[in-house]
């Protein structure tokens, strides 16, 4: 925990000093102290692509990749699957669906964005609406019409792909993978981001409580139902925001909070706080790497979470026989 | 009456086109051992379920301390129910410690921290079931009897007036049965509990129990005082199988016929 404390500013210094132009940190002291100008004609040109490009960029990407983890973590509590991620119930289908549609339209920049949040907030409400009509939140019930609904997204994903314009493919499929070249206002996010894990803290212990499932939860005084209810809304809106923020980012929402369910235990007070920070560090390193790896090509951060992410997470298995954290 | 924690009237309970028991009038009182008998399917989980408020009841009414239960908040029915289920499967890796403690759960506001009286409940309860040596395993790493003392010691933490036990003694071995029960009983006589257990074990029930409700597979239903009904005639035509008792220094023991 306190590692990843002590990471969390790291991966951010780096993301801001890595890159085409390359910083040092002399450079950036200078940029990010308020008051200092310099009259330095090459200074002013750093700083500039340090505080107008660089810094927005790495703080939206901590902060999709910390709202992924914190969602993905209170959704295996939510399934109680310890494989569920934040876009098994078709959250980000929705919002790729939304977001395609509005390309294919021909429009733009925030309009797309506009059309990714609409998509994930009718995916959310339409598998919630279903969940309230059969009056059953139960795990599996509630994973299966998850499923089902997002497959038919993922044909309405594919419908679009497919009658879209050749010119408008890569900008379609930049997106489905994941891309955070877009991401310009980081802010909200973060906003969001302080506000749940706040309301995190305030539910861990009945996390923990409906981690040992509906019917011992209940009887330990948790009302089941209830804590269902919001657990879903919010993981689904910090996953709307995250995947409005840089696509459908694979990979973090999953493994994130897997890996430290396997590394610091199920205590959702350590949990989601770590989550935040390590699911913020890996998406800030994948994406600094991602637009200087081949550059000056970006390639989408989505790609190289997976190729990233799946060596170690194997790696980690692997080396612990299941069920056997520290 | 001020030391009856649970009242039932007029219960009747059916699952799919089963029924399982007709009009049940039972009353829980302070220093209670009541004992569930019956085959297979004949409702003995079911009927705890549905006293714990986790199932409907088909018809009847439940009162818990003076109140329908079903008006009551999960928290304020767990201030005076526990129970333990059957079977439990843990998802999750948590330590001993940590599941212990959950069961302060009811007793704390959402934004409290246990304090030094929760800790001291938790260990107690640890060290009462030999579970402090374990304190800090993986749930996930427990052996079926010591997740199923690791069950009974959350419970002794939540520290409810009604213990319900759906077979406490399933997984555990010989000590650690005689423990468990001696430990129920302990809790019924001393501090006023009211303890409910459905069992297989007749011997434990011979032991244990001051009340034996039979439910047969035809919804039919026997209540009364454990040495009234504990007998090789009942139980015989409970079971549908001859079972014959021996008297020994502790009591009758029951065995059954080939």
């Amino acid at each position: 925990m306190l590692l990843l404390l002590a990471a969390t500013p790291l991966c951010l210094l780096t993301a801001l000093m890595v890159g085409s132009v390359t910083t040092d940190l002399a450079t950036l002291w200078t940029t990010l102290m308020p008051g200092t100008s310099s009259p330095d004609m090459a200074l002013a040109l750093d700083s500039q692509i340090i505080l107008e490009l660089r810094l927005p960029r790495s703080l939206a990407a901590f902060g999709a990749g910390a709202l992924l983890a914190v969602a993905g973590a209170l959704m295996q509590v939510l399934l109680r699957n310890p494989l569920a991620d934040p876009y098994v119930l078709g959250v980000s289908g929705g919002a790729a669906t939304g977001a395609l549609s509005a390309m294919l339209l021909g429009l733009a920049g925030i309009l797309v964005t506009a059309g990714a949040f609409l998509g994930a907030l009718c995916a959310a409400g339409l598998v919630f609406g279903i969940a309230q009509a059969r009056g059953t939140w139960a795990p599996d019930q509630l994973l299966l019409t998850g499923v089902v609904i997002a497959m038919g997204w993922g044909a309405l994903i594919s419908l679009l792909l497919t009658l879209a314009p050749q010119r408008n493919v890569q900008g379609m499929l930049f997106w489905l993978m994941g891309d955070l070249s877009a991401a310009r206002h980081g802010f909200p996010a973060l906003l969001v981001l302080m506000v749940a894990l706040l309301l995190g803290l305030l539910l861990a212990r009945s996390l923990n409580v409906l981690a040992l499932g509906d019917q011992q939860g209940a009887l330990l005084g948790l009302p089941v139902a209830r804590i269902r209810i919001v657990l879903y809304l919010l993981a689904s809106l910090l996953t709307a925001v995250a995947v409005t923020l840089g696509g459908s980012i694979g990979f973090v929402g999953l493994v994130i909070p897997h890996l430290l369910r396997l590394a610091i235990g199920s205590d959702h007070y350590l949990l989601l706080p770590g989550s935040a920070l390590a699911g913020g560090c890996l998406l800030v390193l994948a994406d600094t790497l991602a637009r200087t790896l081949f550059a000056p090509h970006q390639i989408p951060v989505g790609v190289l979470t997976a190729l990233l992410g799946i060596p170690v997470f194997l790696y980690l298995l692997l080396r612990k026989p299941t069920g056997a954290p520290a | 009456m001020s030391d009856s924690w649970l009242q039932i009237h007029g219960l009747h309970l059916r699952r799919g086109s089963r029924q399982l028991c007709r009009d049940l009038e039972l009353e829980l009182c302070a220093g209670d051992m009541l004992a569930i008998l019956g085959e297979n399917g004949a409702g003995k989980s079911s009927l705890l379920l549905t006293l714990a408020g986790l199932l409907p009841a088909t018809q009847g009414t439940i009162s818990l301390g003076g109140q329908i239960l079903g008006t009551l908040s999960r928290r304020r029915i767990a201030r005076q129910l526990g129970m333990l289920l059957q079977d439990h499967v843990d998802m999750f890796p948590m330590t001993v410690w940590d599941a212990a403690l959950l069961g302060r759960y009811a007793h704390l506001a959402v934004w409290q921290a246990p304090g030094p009286a929760d800790r001291q409940v938790t260990r107690a309860a640890l060290e009462q079931l030999d579970l402090l040596a374990l304190a800090h395993r993986d749930v996930t790493t427990l052996s079926g009897g010591e997740r199923r003392r690791l069950g009974l010691a959350t419970l002794l933490v939540q520290d409810p007036r009604i213990y319900l036990l759906d077979e406490p003694t399933n997984h555990l071995d010989l000590r650690h049965q005689m423990q468990c029960l001696r430990l129920l009983s302990t809790l019924a006589r001393e501090r006023q509990r009211a303890v409910v257990f459905a069992t297989h074990d007749l011997n434990l029930a011979v032991q244990f129990s001051n009340k034996v409700l039979m439910l047969y597979s035809d919804g039919q239903h026997r209540l009364g005082d454990s040495t009234a009904l504990l007998t090789e005639h009942h139980l015989s035509s409970l079971f549908r199988h001859p079972i014959h008792g021996v008297p020994t220094a502790q009591g009758l023991v029951f065995y059954p016929g080939t």
